[in-house]
């Protein structure tokens, strides 16, 4: 098939359009600057998610032959391979906005316990930034959002003078937040970015919970609306539709100079040309492109003398465990929908109580689906059967308690994204495979997880519904995909600089997760907003200053 | 701001007038609009009436079984939900549990027949319960393993339809709220309430 290209050499192609690659569009044209995206789908049509569809209603729909919008990119599509044993479940949205589009919303600031990790314990490389660089880009982006949280920081969560009121807690929480009070343990107010008033011309939250369909009235942060559409409207993006990145191309001088991509269905190849390169494509498929642009001056795959491309993969490490509280079962039942998912938040704890742990790092706990929920599975749990087993179910209904600890696994060498010697996609392309297992930090660090939600539960004197000890859900089911093409002060150690740039190739930049040095137990995509802020200010700095 | 109804009812004024120009001003108010109508049009949809899977009297014995797991009390129970057609469909999605449920029934009529003398159907409602109350206590045993499998089946459906969910339990979210209250239970809001 012959390959399309078109003379035209663009300032700036982004690959990507989720938040990474939306904060960068919109950055860069607000300054001036033109930007073209290669986006892997299209645009979603709000009006068109499932968001006030019932429970009872899906199974009706999907039987009448009717689907929801394709968000989740089906694996049939584009695979992936992992071991055998050693499934990673990997989540991606190839389409405007990407995983914004029904991501959890939780945004919470990194501290310097996050950035300053490394220095203290000695695992790996340091960060190259600290709280005081990134600080002013989380008040920009909290600002440009819209995030809701309490005046009630820690040292481990700095807060924001920009937050929105947080919504008031469900009566679980509240017997959580007085349990956890009494073996010592604060917790906060949720910070998450979801509007609970209106905010720069965006609707606010009708409380239905269905926010995991995707939000009819875009009430949270989502790339395609707070995004995209300003960038759009600045006349200086151009989004191109179901572009499927293969490779940066690289030109004599060992600089970027474009981009090979597959339209995502006629398969037909094309090749768009470019001053610079934005990598946000989410970490997984990002480290896969990076990987495939091999060339004799990067035969490695590009920006990867260090070859620290593809390793140091870092999720995180979550479990579920629910009991009922004594005092809510039997009351009224409450519309427990709230903003979806937990109102409070446990922020990490486990380095100022003064206990001694086996462990490096820390973990922190979200709340999610406590109350009265859609998803009954309890109920299996709940002995016997007839009118008993039913008023035992009911009963439980209004009291479910849910907590659901998040922790950092640490980076290490042999958890990679690997390209070489794989099957090739349907455009020719090798996939990723990707090699990634937890370790004795995890477990150990696992154990203590356990004990300290056991621990909440058992000073709410909670009936604890029965659990695995030891279960971890299962490698990937975070969505958090960090470190596989990390920042760091050391091009022998890192293959990006403070501010994103490539280390080898400076007119690259990766701007998404893979950035990140370390994956701290917190969730990424605030951080990742405010990364990409900081970033492509320096790159408009660097292009006005002639050195890129 | 307007409400949700009050744009609904803008734009079906004016799509009565202008059809093909608000075919595009539509879209572009569903996307600039701080709220529109989300469900969009409603769906027809096909009732199932009868099992693929369960010949008619397994269909039988399964409408008493899970009627016996959630019984029709001062609410509806899983037979006015329907909860054997809808494990009907499970079935006739999952081959893997073809076996285990003709295997299963037979079984289960097998130990209705030893101990009364009629097949599961047939019995009282109290020699029912006698009959399934040795395999709700006995997880590991083959009858106690497909009495657990129907259970959790019957959970799941019964809990995702209207009745189970909306009827029985009470649930009565995922709707329009102006405001979301909190809990309004004052008592849980004081630490010292707990010790």
């Amino acid at each position: 098939m012959q390959v399309q290209s078109n003379p035209q050499i663009h300032p700036v192609v982004i690959i990507g359009s989720g938040a990474a690659g939306g904060m960068a569009a919109w950055n860069l044209t607000r300054q001036g600057i033109n930007v073209t995206m290669l986006d892997a789908g299209r645009k979603f049509n709000r009006s068109e998610f499932w968001t006030h569809v019932k429970p009872w209603e899906w199974q009706q729909r999907l039987d009448a032959g009717h689907k929801p919008p394709p968000i989740v990119l089906d694996t049939a599509e584009q695979p992936y391979i992992t071991p055998l044993g050693q499934d990673f479940q990997l989540t991606r949205v190839w389409g405007r906005g990407g995983k914004t589009n029904i991501w959890g919303r939780v945004s919470l600031r990194y501290s310097d316990l996050d950035f300053g990790g490394p220095e203290r314990d000695g695992w790996e490389i340091p960060w190259p930034i600290r709280y005081k660089d990134i600080a002013p880009y989380y008040d920009q982006v909290d600002q440009l959002i819209g995030v809701c949280g309490g005046d009630d920081d820690q040292d481990s969560l700095p807060g924001s003078k920009y937050f929105l009121p947080p919504p008031p807690l469900r009566c679980g929480e509240h017997v959580m937040k007085n349990a956890a009070k009494k073996v010592g343990i604060d917790t906060v107010a949720i910070r998450r970015a979801v509007l609970t008033q209106p905010h720069n011309g965006h609707a606010k939250c009708h409380y239905c919970g269905a926010c995991g369909s995707g939000c009819d009235v875009g009430a949270f942060f989502n790339s395609s609306d707070y995004l995209l559409e300003p960038a759009l409207k600045t006349g200086r993006l151009n989004i191109v539709n179901n572009a499927v990145a293969a490779r940066i191309l690289v030109g004599d001088d060992g600089l970027a100079n474009g981009v090979q991509y597959f339209d995502r269905y006629t398969k037909e190849e094309h090749r768009i040309y470019a001053k610079r390169v934005i990598v946000a494509a989410s970490c997984v498929d990002s480290t896969r492109i990076l990987l495939n642009s091999t060339s004799s001056k990067y035969p490695n795959g590009i920006g990867n003398s260090s070859d620290v491309i593809g390793r140091y993969l870092s999720e995180q490490i979550r479990f579920t465990i629910r009991g009922f509280a004594p005092e809510l079962i039997g009351t009224t039942v409450h519309n427990d929908d709230g903003i979806g998912g937990a109102h409070m938040y446990l922020p990490r704890f486990n380095h100022r109580d003064g206990r001694k742990r086996d462990y490096i790092r820390g973990f922190g706990c979200q709340f999610w689906y406590t109350g009265a929920q859609t998803d009954l599975s309890y109920a299996k749990s709940i002995p016997g059967f007839g009118s008993d087993f039913k008023k035992a179910v009911k009963e439980r209904y209004p009291a479910l308690l849910n907590l659901h600890p998040f922790g950092e696994t640490i980076p290490k060498a042999e958890n990679r994204i690997t390209v070489k010697g794989s099957p090739v996609d349907q455009y020719g392309v090798p996939i990723a495979r990707i090699n990634y297992a937890i370790g004795e930090n995890e477990r150990r660090m696992s154990k203590d997880m356990y004990d300290t939600m056991l621990e909440i539960l058992h000073a709410a004197k909670a009936e604890i519904v029965p659990y695995q000890t030891g279960y971890l859900e299962p490698n990937g089911s975070a969505i958090h995909e960090h470190g596989t093409c990390r920042m760091g002060l050391d091009p022998k150690r890192s293959a990006l600089n403070s501010f994103n740039q490539m280390h080898d190739v400076k007119n690259v930049f990766v701007v998404d997760g893979s950035a990140f040095t370390t994956a701290s137990e917190k969730n990424p995509t605030l951080t990742i907003l405010a990364l990409a802020w900081r970033s492509t200010d320096y790159m408009a700095g660097e292009m006005k200053r002639g050195n890129i | 701001m307007s409400t949700r109804r009050d744009v609904f009812k803008i734009l079906a004024v004016t799509s009565v007038a202008f059809p093909s120009y608000v075919a595009a001003q539509e879209n572009k108010e569903v996307e600039s609009q701080p709220g529109h109508l989300h469900t969009g049009p409603a769906i027809k949809l096909a009732q199932p009436s009868k099992p693929n899977f369960f010949q008619p009297a397994e269909f039988r014995t399964m409408e008493a079984l899970t009627e016996r797991i959630i019984p029709r009390t001062d609410t509806p129970g899983a037979k006015d939900a329907g909860v054997a057609l809808l494990i009907d469909k499970a079935v006739v999605a999952d081959p893997t549990l073809v076996q285990p449920f003709r295997a299963g029934l037979a079984d289960l009529n097998a130990a209705s027949v030893s101990s009364y003398g009629q097949e599961f159907v047939e019995l009282t409602e109290q020699q029912q319960i006698a009959v399934l109350t040795p395999m709700s206590l006995q997880p590991d045993s083959s009858l106690g393993k497909f009495f657990a499998m129907v259970k959790d089946m019957t959970v799941d459906a019964y809990y995702k339809t209207e009745i189970g969910l909306k009827t029985e339990l009470g649930w009565h979210g995922n709707t329009y709220l102006a405001s979301f209250p909190g809990c309004q239970h004052p008592e849980h809001h004081n630490p010292e309430h707990q010790s």
